[in-house]
């Protein structure tokens, strides 16, 4: 396995309240594979990564419990050294707003370059060839051109590919993609996600991405995770989670969506808001806001129920339905 | 209390060469180095009781035409003909009585809600804005409103941060009705929403329409909210309405090379028809200095000579279709 968080427990200790930001999630990654991870604001999709990377704010923040197991490797137990050889390297990071991970006042090649250097021991030239190389791999046009520029002199999609670039530096096993398109156009958002299907391809490398747009998961996702409330409600191969979906929550989130078809009718709704983390209900997160919710759902907290080929969903009600 | 309009014949809001130049300055002098032309003549209508999606990328001008409408801004040419009378070359004195007629809800209804006045404050000024002058008159019309969008009346005494995103669009919501307007320019209302929060504000605001007769122009980048919502579709690009038709049309029979490049970028949320979509290459241009002839060239599979000598026209291919290309018309 390349990438396996377990019963990862994290959670924000301010004002005097606990917020079970994550209640203990499982998920992980195989070689090669691109896995989503999806869900609404404040599931807690981003507190995982941080956790994963070791770069979660503690405090507020505290791993209450889990593992995160990289090539077998808990994660946890190496200290900030030991992490630096892995963070960026062979776990690479690429998050919503490139302007904010990118430096201002250094160029372009400057960034991808140090992120070169700082892991390998090549000569400035071979540096630079490889950063022009990578810049190609990424489609921006001529990029010896590019070299010299500064991040805001670039386009929101541009500054993207250059994150993707500078992710793809050290040759990682696993890319991070934190809501990698949530702040493009359309138009630019369909040359990302090509861009992350060929390079797939092309570098066997696992991808885990995150967002909250199905659309995005039905079309990149080998698998896919569905979180909420800091659990995961359901998981399993993209076919079965989107054909067939198992959870109240993953069903509900489907029949939401608009589009033109619908038009006329009113839409499906989910009433009611995601639960703020330092207020969770008891038993099931979901019951709340829940069409099939029963009398246990209010005091137990489900199981994970498995429907065979890896889809496998945390509602036994309608399991035994 | 709002009275449903009756749906006479002729568009409400009739916008006829719309045009909207910002200069850019550079320098010390700061003498203007180009213009962009974000609205650069536009024609639309708006029909009682009914909904005109605007599409198009980051930029494109969508807002501008919103703001224009709204007499936010003034325009450099065009007439915007409301229930027949131009309120273009108004004064915003003249325009006063109509203010209360036409209502904006935007993306984040933060910025539009004051954080220091009471929820019930924010949509009380409204109401004091129609003339209704007795406090206890203006209580229960906040509890009616605040009702209408679901939400309890007692936030009416709390404050605009202490409620969710989708509570705040619901008070953004309630704020514009209180009113009384015909017309609501909706700037992205949805886009920072969850997907269960963005389709029950999708209903609440299909739901006021048809009781109120409401008439919206929704502004959205998302082709498939503006799908659900809309009666008829404007599709711009750099300040230009490439193709406008009923929405049916428009989703089925496609015309424009653009048109067809943003349906195709939308990822379908059926892993059955995943496709290594014919991607549109390159940037979204700037509205600065475009070159002559039509605007799409630059990223157009189709673009030939005479698309860059002049100016595109307008085809009208069928009483509900219209596209700005030559080649497909
Ligand atoms: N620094 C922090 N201090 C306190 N609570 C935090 C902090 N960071 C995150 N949280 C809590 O953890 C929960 C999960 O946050 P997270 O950022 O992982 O959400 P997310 O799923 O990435 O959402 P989004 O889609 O909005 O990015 C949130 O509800 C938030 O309340
Ligand atoms: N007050 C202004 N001064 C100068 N330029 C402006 C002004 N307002 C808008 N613009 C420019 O006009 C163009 C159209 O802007 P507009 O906000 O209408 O786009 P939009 O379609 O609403 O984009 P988005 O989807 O990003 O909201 C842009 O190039 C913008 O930079
Ligand atoms: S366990 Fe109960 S409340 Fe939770 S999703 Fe299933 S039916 Fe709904
Ligand atoms: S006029 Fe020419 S460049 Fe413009 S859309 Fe039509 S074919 Fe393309
Ligand atoms: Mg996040
Ligand atoms: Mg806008």
């Amino acid at each position: 396995m390349m990438l396996s968080i377990q019963d990862l427990k994290v959670y924000f200790f301010s004002d005097g309240r606990v917020a079970r930001a994550l209640d203990g999630v499982s998920y992980e990654a195989r070689k090669g594979e691109t896995v989503c991870l999806v869900g609404e604001s404040g599931c807690g999709k981003t507190v995982s990564v941080l956790t994963i990377l070791r770069i979660l704010p503690q405090p507020p923040g505290r791993i209450m419990g889990g593992k995160v197991l990289f090539n077998g490797q808990n994660l946890l137990d190496l200290n900030e050294e030991e992490m630096q050889k892995i963070r960026g390297r062979r776990i690479a990071m690429i998050f919503q707003e490139p302007m904010t991970s990118l430096n201002p006042v250094f160029t372009i090649e400057d960034q991808i370059e140090e992120a070169i250097l700082v892991h390998e021991k090549v000569d400035i030239e071979e540096a630079r060839q490889r950063c022009i190389q990578l810049l190609k791999d990424v489609g921006i046009p001529s990029p010896e051109e590019r070299l010299r520029d500064y991040p805001h002199q670039l386009s929101g999609g541009q500054r993207q590919r250059v994150m993707i670039a500078m992710a793809l530096a050290c040759n990682p096993e696993i890319v991070i993609a934190d809501e990698p398109t949530t702040a493009l156009d359309v138009t630019i958002q369909a040359q990302i996600l090509n861009l992350f299907r060929e390079l797939k391809q092309k570098r066997e490398m696992s991808l885990l991405y995150i967002t909250h747009d199905l659309g995005v998961v039905a079309n990149i996702a080998d698998r896919v995770y569905v979180m909420y409330a800091g659990v995961i409600a359901e998981q399993g191969e993209v076919a079965h989670i989107f054909h067939h979906p198992r959870h109240p929550y993953t069903q509900g989130l489907l029949a939401s969506l608009p589009n033109r078809v619908k038009r006329g009718k009113t839409l499906h709704s989910i009433p009611g808001t995601v639960p703020n983390p330092a207020y969770k209900p008891e038993g099931c997160p979901f019951h709340p806001r829940c069409p099939d919710v029963i009398g246990t759902c209010r005091v137990q907290f489900p199981e994970m129920c498995d429907y065979g080929g890896g889809h496998l969903s945390r509602c036994p009600v309608l399991y035994e339905r | 209390m709002i009275e449903k309009n009756n749906s006479s014949d002729g568009p409400l809001l009739k916008v006829k060469g719309l045009r909207k130049h910002f200069p850019v300055r550079r320098g010390f002098l700061q003498r203007i180095k180009g213009w962009v032309k974000a609205v650069d003549g536009v024609d639309v209508d708006i029909f009682r009781g009914r909904t005109l999606g605007l599409v198009g990328e980051s930029g494109c001008g969508k807002s501008t035409i919103g703001r224009l409408i709204l007499k936010l801004l003034e325009p450099n040419e065009g007439k915007i003909l409301y229930k027949g009378r131009d309120i273009s070359g108004m004064t915003q004195n003249e325009v006063k009585p109509l203010r209360k007629e036409m209502q904006i809800i935007f993306q984040d209804p933060f910025g539009s809600l004051n954080p220091r006045m009471t929820v019930g404050q924010s949509i009380e000024e409204g109401l004091r804005t129609l003339g209704v002058k007795n406090h206890g008159e203006r209580k229960v019309r906040v509890s009616q409103l605040l009702e209408m969008v679901g939400i309890a009346p007692e936030a009416a005494d709390f404050y605009p941060h202490e409620f969710s995103g989708g509570q705040r669009q619901r008070i953004g919501i309630a704020r514009a009705l209180s009113v009384e307007p015909s017309l609501i320019v909706c700037d992205e209302p949805v886009s920072a929403l969850d997907v269960s929060i963005q389709s029950q504000i999708i209903n609440l605001l299909k739901e006021l329409q048809n009781r109120l007769g409401l008439c919206y122009l929704f502004i959205s980048h998302d082709l498939n909210v503006v799908g659900y919502m809309s009666d008829t579709v404007a599709v711009m690009y750099l300040g230009h309405i490439m193709e406008y038709a009923a929405a049916d049309e428009l989703y089925d029979h496609p015309l424009h090379p653009y048109t067809l490049a943003l349906l195709s970028a939308v990822p379908s949320p059926d892993p059955d028809h995943r496709r290594a979509q014919p991607v549109l290459m390159g940037d979204v241009p700037s509205a600065l200095n475009p070159p002559p002839g039509c605007k799409f060239q630059g990223r157009c599979p189709l673009v030939e000579d005479r698309c860059r000598r002049k100016e595109i026209e307008v085809y009208q291919v069928s009483p509900e279709h219209q596209v700005r290309c030559w080649k497909v018309a």
